[in-house]
Order: C-alpha cells, then sequence, then structure tokens
C-alpha cells in the first residue's frame, strides 16, 4: 500500500521544480522556561526569514535569505542576519557560496535537546572539536550532489574569520576543507564525515566521524563515533533513538560519552513535543551531565537542567 | 591552487549527478530535515525549521509576498465567465495534476475529481483512488481538498485498509494550490 501512496504523492514532486522570481516570509518564536539547580530562566523570542529566489532561463534556482532575529536563548542577540550567502540549486546538485558554509562534522547524534537547556547547565569540556575553533564554518564553498545511490557534501573554507565588514580572504591562513558522504547500507544509513582545518598557529588538525541510522521499534536507532586529532585529541561515541508516539507526539533521547586526555564526560539528552495544529506545539526538554574531576571534564554550572515551552512556527 | 583543485573537482562531481533532490528527501526521512548533513541552514532558517518539526508542519509552504501583489485584477468575472461556483485556477490545476491518471468522475459544476483505482502492478490485491474537492470560489490555501482512499482485496471483496494518509493528502493539495497560483500569474500576464 505504501508503494502506491509514494507513486500517487510523487505526482506533486514533480512540479517541485517549479520556480519563480518570488520574495516570500516566515518565522517562528518560542516561549521557554529553563530551570537549571538554583537559576530558572524564561525567555520568549524569535525571529523572521525572508527568502528571496528566482529562476533562471535554464531552469537553475538561485536563492538567499536574510532575517531578523531575537535569539536570546543562542549566541545571536538581536541582530539582522543573513543575506551573505547565494545558493545555486539544479537538478543534480546545490552550490552554496556565501558566509555561511560550515565544514562537515559527523558523528555526534547524542544532542537531541534545544538551546534552552544550556542555560546554566555546566560546561563539557572534554569533547571531540577541530583545533580552536570548534564550529568550522566562515567564509567558503560547498556543494552538494547525488552521487550513485548516496549524498555527498564538499565544502571548501577559506576564511575561517571574515572581516567585520564580511569580506573573506582566501590567504587568511585559517582555513578548512572535509566531505561527507551518505548512502543506505541495506535498511541502514551510513554517513561518513573527514575535515581538516589549517590556521595560524596549528596545521593539519582533524575531526572525523561515522553515523549509522537504522529504523527499529517504530522509530530511528542511530550510532555515532567521532574522532579529533591535532590540537585537541578527543573521541567520542554516542547514540539516540527517536520516534513518533502518535501523529501528533514525537520523543527523543540521546547519549554521548566523549575522552579527552585525562578528562571524561557524559551527557544525556531528552525531549517530548506534541504538535496543537496551526504550527503550534508544546515541548519539554531535559539535559544531565557528569564527568571527571581531573583533566578536563565538565566545569561550572549545573548538572542538570529541564526546560518547558512552546514554540510557534509561522 | 586548493580553491582551483576544488571547483575542478565539483565541475566533474555535478556532471556525474542527477538525483539530488530525491536523496536529500530520503535522508530527511532518516535525520529530519533540519538535522540532515546534506543541507545548510542559516541559524534562522535552523530555528525555524525546528519549529516546524515540532509542530509536524515542515510542509508548511512561506508566504510569498510577491503573490500578495499579484491578485488576479477581475478574479470575479473570470469565475462568471466560468460558469460554476470554484475557483477555476484551482480546476484547472487539479486537473493538471491528475493529468497522468484516468479520471472516473469529474463534475465542473459542483468541484469534485476521482480517478479511476490506481493499482500496483506487483501486488494486484491492493488499489488507491484519489478524490479531489473544490471548496471555494477564492484562490486559497483551504479551498481544496484531497482524499486518499486505499483498499485491499480479501476473498474477491474490495474493502477499506482505514490507513490515515494525511502527509500524503497534505503534499498533494499543496502542490494543487501552487500550480494554481502558477497559472493565475500566467492569466494575469
Amino acid at each position: 500500500m505504501k508503494k502506491i501512496v509514494y507513486l500517487l504523492s510523487a505526482i506533486g514532486a514533480a512540479f517541485a521544480g517549479t520556480a519563480h522570481a518570488d520574495v516570500s516570509v516566515s518565522g517562528s518564536a518560542v516561549s521557554t522556561y529553563a530551570s537549571s539547580d538554583a537559576n530558572q530562566y524564561v525567555n520568549t523570542s524569535g525571529g523572521v526569514s525572508f527568502a528571496l529566489s528566482t529562476t533562471t532561463a535554464s531552469g537553475m534556482a538561485i536563492s538567499t535569505s536574510g532575517g531578523i532575529t531575537t535569539d536570546l536563548e543562542g549566541t545571536a542577540a538581536r541582530a539582522s542576519t543573513g543575506l551573505t550567502s547565494l545558493t545555486f540549486a539544479t537538478g543534480g546538485a546545490t552550490i552554496v557560496i556565501g558566509n555561511d558554509v560550515a565544514a562537515p562534522q559527523i558523528g555526534n547524534v547524542g544532542g537531541v535537546a534545544g538551546d534552552m537547556v544550556d542555560q546554566g547547565h555546566q560546561s563539557v569540556d572534554a569533547s571531540p572539536a577541530i583545533g580552536t575553533d570548534a564550529d568550522q564554518d566562515g567564509s567558503g564553498i560547498s556543494l552538494t550532489t547525488a552521487v550513485g545511490g548516496g549524498s555527498l557534501t564538499a565544502v571548501y573554507v577559506w576564511d575561517g574569520s571574515p572581516n567585520a565588514n564580511g569580506q573573506g580572504n582566501p590567504d587568511a591562513g585559517d582555513s578548512s576543507m572535509g566531505f561527507s558522504f551518505s548512502m543506505p547500507a541495506g535498511a541502514a544509513t551510513v554517513t561518513v564525515g573527514h575535515s581538516v582545518s589549517d590556521d595560524t598557529t596549528n596545521e593539519n588538525d582533524t575531526l572525523s566521524g561515522i553515523t549509522v541510522a537504522y529504523p527499529a521499534m517504530g522509530g530511528t536507532l542511530s550510532a555515532g563515533y567521532q574522532q579529533s586529532q591535532g590540537e585537541i585529541d578527543a573521541t567520542a561515541i554516542s547514540a539516540a533513538y527517536s520516534m513518533s508516539l502518535d501523529a501528533d507526539t514525537s520523543l527523543a533521547i540521546g547519549i554521548k560519552s566523549s575522552d579527552e586526555g585525562a578528562g571524561s564526560a557524559s551527557t544525556t539528552e531528552a525531549k517530548i513535543s506534541r504538535a496543537l495544529g496551526g504550527g503550534a506545539s508544546v515541548y519539554a526538554e531535559i539535559k544531565s551531565s557528569s564527568g571527571n574531576s581531573t583533566g578536563a571534564g565538565v566545569t561550572a554550572g549545573a548538572s542538570s537542567t529541564f526546560a518547558i515551552g512552546t514554540s510557534v512556527a509561522f | 591552487m586548493r580553491l582551483i583543485i576544488f571547483i575542478s573537482a565539483f565541475l566533474a562531481l555535478i556532471s556525474c549527478s542527477n538525483n539530488n533532490q530525491a536523496n536529500l528527501e530520503k535522508l530527511d526521512k532518516v535525520y529530519g530535515r533540519c538535522d540532515n548533513p546534506h543541507r545548510q541552514f542559516s541559524d534562522r532558517e535552523y530555528k525555524i525549521c525546528v519549529a516546524q518539526e515540532r509542530a509536524g508542519d515542515l510542509d508548511r509552504e512561506p508566504v510569498s509576498i510577491s503573490s500578495l501583489f499579484n491578485r488576479p485584477k477581475n478574479e470575479t468575472t473570470t469565475q462568471q465567465s466560468f460558469g460554476s461556483s470554484i475557483n477555476p485556477f484551482l480546476w484547472q490545476s487539479s486537473l493538471k495534476v491528475l493529468k497522468n491518471y484516468p479520471l472516473k468522475n469529474v463534475d465542473s459544476i459542483g468541484g469534485y475529481i476521482e480517478t479511476e483505482p490506481v493499482y500496483d502492478k506487483e501486488n494486484l490485491s491492493q488499489r488507491c483512488t484519489i478524490k479531489i474537492t473544490i471548496l471555494s470560489s477564492q484562490l486559497i490555501s483551504n479551498g481544496v481538498e484531497s482524499n486518499i482512499l486505499c483498499e485491499q482485496k480479501n476473498q474477491d471483496i474490495w474493502v477499506s485498509t482505514n490507513e490515515n494518509f494525511s502527509n500524503e493528502e497534505n503534499k498533494l493539495s499543496l502542490r494543487i494550490l501552487a500550480e494554481a497560483q502558477n497559472l493565475s500569474k500566467t492569466n494575469l500576464n
């Protein structure tokens, strides 16, 4: 039965490539209460995103996006964002050029909760990372394309720290490159990734990882392994399970255990959300972490945080 | 030099590629669209995606600002000349979306289209039927309703499976609406 329905719904996909010059807007807002030991946080934030797109005479879609955000629970405070990259999409590939390009970091599947459970939570220092900049993103180019039955993403970041004007310098000496490849393996999906980073103080820091996702017990079971070498030598294994309890309720649990020299840490996260219709939902999330007292491990903050909230997509 | 080699490799890979979007949609089902490692999102786009995922509403289309300023000048006249109380663009787009399937019932006055049963050639004991109903004379997001009814053959009797295909029905309705919007813009020009 699924096969017939798939064929019927595919007639909609035949029109998926229809595009024309358009400006569209979407947005989201969240209101969350988070508790971590003696500290409590109440936050309401959100933002809008404007998507600009057009289609050339040859059928290639070109798009960009910008927005206004007040993500107080994340790293970006009130700010206008985006409009710093262009995306070119054809039937065979998607190319992104600009300042929002990130080298692939594959192998960590344990982080299932959102940002609010990080408020007041202790910092987990034992974790694979590529050099001093754990998030290798910046000015560069990425390509995503199909190769056989799999998907390949290749990324080159020529400047991990664009200047204040957002301009990237290919000769900055702070570059990263990497790839990720996903392919089916029977009923499972395997994704591998490898990134290399060079900056002014360190050369050839690497981050490698593998993820295997398998449908099980009505949901998806994922396992991951990640390893970094260079300035930070660390390994981590993680696992996650996500499922739908019913048409409106979803559940996910994730765990991660990492080692960096003498330090070790483990983290457990869980979330449950229920759709209310009209783009609204309510959710609850929890994060718990622990580590050893010597070496790196965990520092400061609470070891367990809990957050409940509601979010709306417009 | 590294950049030149990288771009050359890009061009070689693109020439060998196909079905990129289909593969991305398969990986969306494994990792979720927001956490698909082969999709690039800005921070704001990621948060909107997460909010849509929580709400079970990943197919929600963004509001097109361009269409707000390109409304048909005399939509009423178009409807009157069509001779029925249903929106002509929704009607025409429904017929276009279902053009590859033989139609069993077509009612242009009441705004109803029903296909002949579609069979799975590898299992002739299963079949599904699509029913489209135009609900409005206006081109609005809830002006079309899609239903997919599937049956299983049980001792020479076709019995409804009573399965819920709300996700597939929603996708059909969204594609009809998208095509109707294109037709209305073509009519303007």
